[in-house]
């Protein structure tokens, strides 16, 4: 087991654990069971680092690609897509409530548009808004072009400001 | 629309809070090896079953259908219905007066009557 390589894993936990929750349309336990897999296939050195692109870009290559093979495993079994949790809040400390309330709701209303869009379009967004990747990190961590990356990230964009615009 | 930078300050605000919510490393690392621990014991109690499974079967196969060259019987009967073939048309080799052709002519003798080993003896009997 490399300790580099668990280092490298544990600082980019929460970031890793934010896309898992992306990747399993934000179901908690599903994206724990994706991340301790993936963890899983890198440590055991069952998805190797190329070290072609950044590690960042790897891992969220192989968590991506986990939850591909869990969300096909689910299908099959599909009573266990009953029951979606709902994402627990986090418990930090409340200096100013009603402002707090405020990004709560609006956190809640992205997340919603985030469900209605196709999956490739919510991942790049995420990708690339979220967790601050270029387009051809994007790209990467997909196994897409850049073109497509493109394509999906503007038509995402565009979407979801749609949806997110406040109804006169 | 949304300004790209009101988009971003949401997103990052997303990936703050789904961070902050994370299970700890650790706890999740060791929830993984004690998962492949299972994974691995329940892999291997299934190759068990499924050898003893396959080596049963076998078993049976051979107790019902056993090798063609473990039945001795089987071996014999068929040299034995070997050696005693003969020709479906055999038959027409046994010409009526065949038994003339098997003996010496004699002179004074009917060739009709050629003695056999024992008739020869009544025959010289007789004469007397």
């Amino acid at each position: 087991m490399e300790p580099d390589l668990e280092g490298e894993l544990e600082r980019l936990h929460p970031a890793s654990f934010a896309w898992a929750l992306g990747c399993c349309r934000r179901n908690r336990e599903d994206a724990e069971e994706v991340l301790q897999t993936s963890y899983l296939k890198i440590l055991e050195g069952r998805a190797r680092f190329g070290g072609t692109a950044s590690f960042k870009t790897f891992l969220f290559a192989v968590i991506r690609r986990t939850a591909g093979e869990l969300r096909r495993r689910n299908f099959l079994r599909a009573y266990r897509l009953q029951g979606l949790r709902a994402l627990e809040s986090p418990s930090a400390g409340a200096a100013n409530p009603e402002a707090e309330a405020q990004v709560a709701e609006r956190l809640s209303a992205l997340r919603a548009a985030l469900a209605r869009l196709p999956r490739r379009q919510r991942e790049v967004l995420e990708l690339v808004l979220s967790h601050e990747m270029s387009l051809e990190e994007a790209a990467r961590t997909l196994g897409i072009t850049v073109g497509s990356a493109r394509t999906y990230y503007e038509r995402a964009k565009k979407r979801l400001a749609r949806m997110l615009e406040p109804r006169a | 629309m949304i300004p790209d930078t009101e988009l971003r300050r949401l997103f990052g605000e997303l990936r703050r809070t789904d961070g902050a919510s994370a299970p700890s490393f650790h706890e999740l690392r060791a929830r993984a090896r004690a998962s492949d621990l299972g994974g691995r014991r329940n892999r291997s109690v299934r190759l068990v079953a499924a050898l003893a499974l396959v080596g049963a079967l076998a078993v049976a196969l051979s107790l019902l259908f056993p090798p063609r060259g473990e039945r001795p019987g089987e071996v014999v009967t068929g040299s034995l219905s070997l050696s005693s073939w003969s020709a479906p048309m055999d038959f027409l080799l046994e010409t009526p007066g065949r038994e003339l052709l098997d003996s010496t002519p004699r002179i004074g003798v009917s060739p009709l009557e050629i003695p056999t080993a024992d008739s020869s003896k009544e025959t010289k009997g007789t004469e007397r």
